[in-house]
C-alpha cells in the first residue's frame, strides 16, 4: 500500500510490463517515471525519470485469508471483482 | 510472493509471445538497449521505449536484467475501484482465499489477490488519502 502523492503532486501508477529481480517495475501515467521497491527500503523510489529520487510512502497492510480478515473486521468492504 | 508474481507475469508474457511468433526478443533479456544523447533507453515487446538512464547510472541497475517487457497495457491497473459492503449482494461469505487487508481510522477494505494479480495496481482514494494498492 503506497501513497500516490509526492511533494503535493498526485500521480497514478501502473505496471510497466517489466520486472527486475522478479519484482514488478511500476511507472506513473503522468510522467512515465519508473518506480521500484528497492530492497531494504520502505516505500517506492523513483529510479528514473522526472521524479527521480523521490519516494512514495508505504502504509502497512496485511496479507491474510478472507475469513480471518472478515472475522477480525466485520465492517470490511470488499473490492468488487468487476472493478476496472 | 515474488515467485507467484513471476509466474503471473510469465503467463502474460506467454500470451503476448503467442501472438507474435516472429518476435526476436526473449522474455529473460536481450531487449534492445539504445544509448543516445547521454540517455539509456530500453525497448519492450510493444516497441515502447523506457528511459532507464538514472536507474542504470545512479541506482546500478543492469539493463540486461529487465525482464518480460510486455508493455504497460498487458496488466492494466484498476483506476476506479468499487466495493461491496457487508450484506450487499456479491459480498463474499467465508472463504480461505488470500486478501490484502488495509485499515485506516477504523475503516477497513480487502482486496483479493486473485483480482490483484491481473491488475498489479489499484489506484484509489481511501478517505482523504490517495493510495495505490500494489501486489
Amino acid at each position: 500500500m503506497y501513497s500516490r502523492v509526492t511533494f503535493g503532486d498526485e500521480i497514478t501508477l501502473g505496471a510497466s510490463g517489466w520486472t527486475y529481480n522478479n519484482t514488478f517495475v511500476l511507472y506513473d501515467h503522468q510522467t512515465e517515471s519508473i518506480w521500484y521497491h528497492l530492497s531494504g527500503e520502505d516505500g517506492l523510489t523513483c529510479i528514473s525519470g522526472f521524479y527521480v529520487d523521490r519516494k512514495l510512502a508505504e502504509f502497512n497492510s496485511t496479507l491474510t485469508r478472507w475469513s480471518t480478515w472478515k472475522n477480525s473486521n466485520p465492517g470490511t468492504k470488499f473490492l468488487r471483482p468487476d472493478s476496472k | 510472493m515474488k515467485f507467484f508474481k513471476t509466474i503471473m507475469i510469465f503467463a502474460a508474457a506467454v500470451m503476448v509471445f503467442g501472438c507474435e511468433q516472429e518476435s526476436p526478443n526473449e522474455p529473460f533479456g536481450g531487449f534492445p538497449i539504445i544509448r543516445t544523447d547521454g540517455k539509456i533507453l530500453i525497448e519492450d515487446q510493444t516497441g515502447k521505449r523506457w528511459d532507464i538512464t538514472e536507474a542504470v547510472n545512479k541506482y546500478g541497475f543492469d539493463p540486461e536484467k529487465f525482464q518480460f517487457g510486455v508493455g504497460p497495457n498487458a496488466i492494466p491497473p484498476i483506476m476506479n475501484p468499487r466495493f461491496y459492503n457487508p450484506g450487499e449482494t456479491g459480498y463474499p461469505g467465508n472463504g480461505n482465499f488470500q486478501v490484502i487487508g488495509y485499515e485506516r481510522n477504523g475503516e477497513t477494505r480487502a482486496y483479493s489477490l486473485n483480482k490483484m494479480v491481473s491488475h498489479e495496481v489499484a489506484n484509489e482514494v481511501f478517505q482523504d488519502q490517495q493510495i495505490a494498492v500494489a501486489y
